[in-house]
């Protein structure tokens, strides 16, 4: 479900591009000091926006140093996020999503894999759990409201999409500390922007698997080019809803980086997503 | 007098709990009305009090779904109006009928929930209903175009009633149109590589294309 946030790199800035990936190996490292390594595979670019939002909330100037990634220890060193506050936080909520995000893959598929790594970071996410004990409790609560929405084939897309918004908007008031309608807004629409475009993006797999997806039931194989004509115009009208709701936030730190992702990023995502939708439907005829 | 009093029923009851409840207190007032002296002609002014109350109570009630006939939806408008979105949705939620009108307000409550998708599809009821209604159509047409290039570039925004403002109108990468990658053979490199390439090809099969290389 996560890992569709993304920047518009070749239409940006490159010392945008270098501070966006400072909050994200920022992230990775706090992560794999207070969760340990295996916590480090959470990491994900939807997090990093929250990230830069909380840290324009809070007013917090993030600190920069050069430093090894620990996937590419030799070489040159990257910028990235001294660990603060904020970042601990975030850390903490990126923690309880991969929990999840690893229950979500066990039920969908199985496979020891995701077992065994869910074993591993129980000890994890009940440190988590305690520093944020509302968002893991909300978003339970949702997530068990949205897999039983999916069990028992209910096929309306936005009430699906709505659980999983509301669970963006716990994320948003759980990394902020704060609460006001542009945060809802953008989190509501951030939520319901990933569900639908992993929805999309899903759905030829989901076709062949005959696994559930939101849009089997208005949607077939000969219906590709309809799909992607409704899901782009579903989902422009999410990433307008955002941009208003960015507009109206008051952006001080990182405004580089944060408006390439929301001004263009999810554009260029939804673009990539629609395209490889269309371009496996030409392939298979 | 209250009429809701003197049936002794709550302010705002429903038509079938003041029938009951005048049955009720009318049966026990028959009874006593032939008792004697002063308890029996009680009796008779307390029974003249019920059927004046149930007169004007039931009076009162068609009188108020008179009034919303015309605005029967007066109530959800002011709850969207007031931004009370789940207020408005448990008023449509216990309405009766789902006439065009009904589909149309809960298109607008469906949108402002960001349910665009069912916001749509109410739409689009509310039109099948009512093909003349203009304001129905126009919704619908402003949803659908909001939805193809983005409410922004909408400037009418009444169904929406909200517009960008604000500071960030001097961001970074704001008014950039998305641009789409240009495919790799069109730039000069790649067509230069295409060349070599073609090249290399024709000479394996004994033949040549560029014929200095």
């Amino acid at each position: 479900m996560f890992g569709y946030v993304t920047c518009d790199k070749p239409n940006m800035l490159v010392k945008d591009f270098y501070e966006y990936r400072a909050y994200y190996c920022g992230l990775c490292k706090t992560l794999g000091k207070s969760y340990g390594q295996l916590a480090r595979f959470g990491v994900n670019y939807d997090i990093v926006l929250l990230s830069l939002l909380a840290h324009n909330y809070a007013k917090v100037a993030p600190q920069f140093c050069d430093s090894h990634c620990i996937a590419h220890p030799i070489g040159v060193k990257r910028k990235m996020l001294i660990s603060n506050p904020i970042l601990k936080k975030v850390a903490d909520v990126n923690c309880i999503m991969a929990y999840y995000k690893l229950e979500d893959n066990i039920t969908d598929e199985g496979g020891l894999k995701y077992k065994l790594a869910k074993a591993l970071l129980s000890r994890k996410y009940k440190k988590a759990k305690a520093a944020l004990p509302t968002l893991d409790r909300q978003t339970e609560y949702y997530y068990n409201k949205m897999r039983s929405l999916e069990q028992s084939n209910n096929y309306c897309l936005d009430s699906l999409a709505d659980c999983f918004a509301l669970i963006t908007v716990e994320i948003g008031r759980a990394t902020t500390g704060k609460e006001d309608k542009n945060l809802y807004d953008f989190c509501y629409n951030l939520g319901r922007w990933i569900y639908i475009i992993d929805a999309v993006d899903d759905f030829r797999k989901d076709l062949k698997q005959r696994k559930f997806n939101p849009f089997c039931a208005d949607y077939s194989e000969d219906s590709i080019d309809k799909l992607a004509k409704d899901a782009q115009c579903l989902l422009t009208l999410t990433i307008n809803n955002m941009r208003i709701a960015y507009d109206n936030m008051d952006i001080t730190i990182s405004e580089g980086p944060l408006s390439n992702v929301v001004y263009m990023g999810f554009a260029a995502r939804v673009n990539q997503v629609l395209q490889r939708l269309k371009g496996e439907a030409n392939e298979s005829v | 007098m209250n009429p809701f009093n003197v049936l002794q029923v709550r302010e705002g009851a429903t038509q079938s709990e003041i029938n009951d409840a005048y049955k009720k207190l009318k049966a026990e007032y028959s009874e006593r009305r032939f008792l004697p002296g002063r308890e029996g002609a009680d009796a008779c002014r307390r029974l003249e009090e019920i059927e004046e109350a149930y007169r004007e109570a039931t009076q009162q009630i068609t009188d108020s779904y008179n009034i919303s006939g015309g605005h029967k939806y007066q109530d959800v408008e002011d709850a969207i109006r007031e931004e009370n979105i789940e207020y408005a949705q448990t008023l449509l939620d216990n309405m009766a009928s789902r006439d065009a009108e009904w589909n149309y307000y809960q298109a607008i409550v469906f949108y402002k929930k960001n349910w665009h998708n069912e916001a749509i599809k109410q739409l689009q009821m509310a039109v099948a209903s009512d093909p003349h209604n203009a304001n129905y159509r126009d919704s619908l047409n402003e949803l659908q175009n909001a939805m193809l290039f983005g409410g922004a570039s909408n400037p009418r925004g009444s169904f929406y009633g909200e517009k960008s403002s604000g500071e960030g109108q001097q961001r970074s990468y704001r008014d950039r149109p998305p641009q789409q990658e240009q495919p790799y053979c069109c730039t000069p490199c790649g067509m230069c590589q295409g060349l070599l390439c073609a090249d290399c090809c024709c000479e394996c099969m004994g033949g040549d294309l560029i014929s200095c290389c």
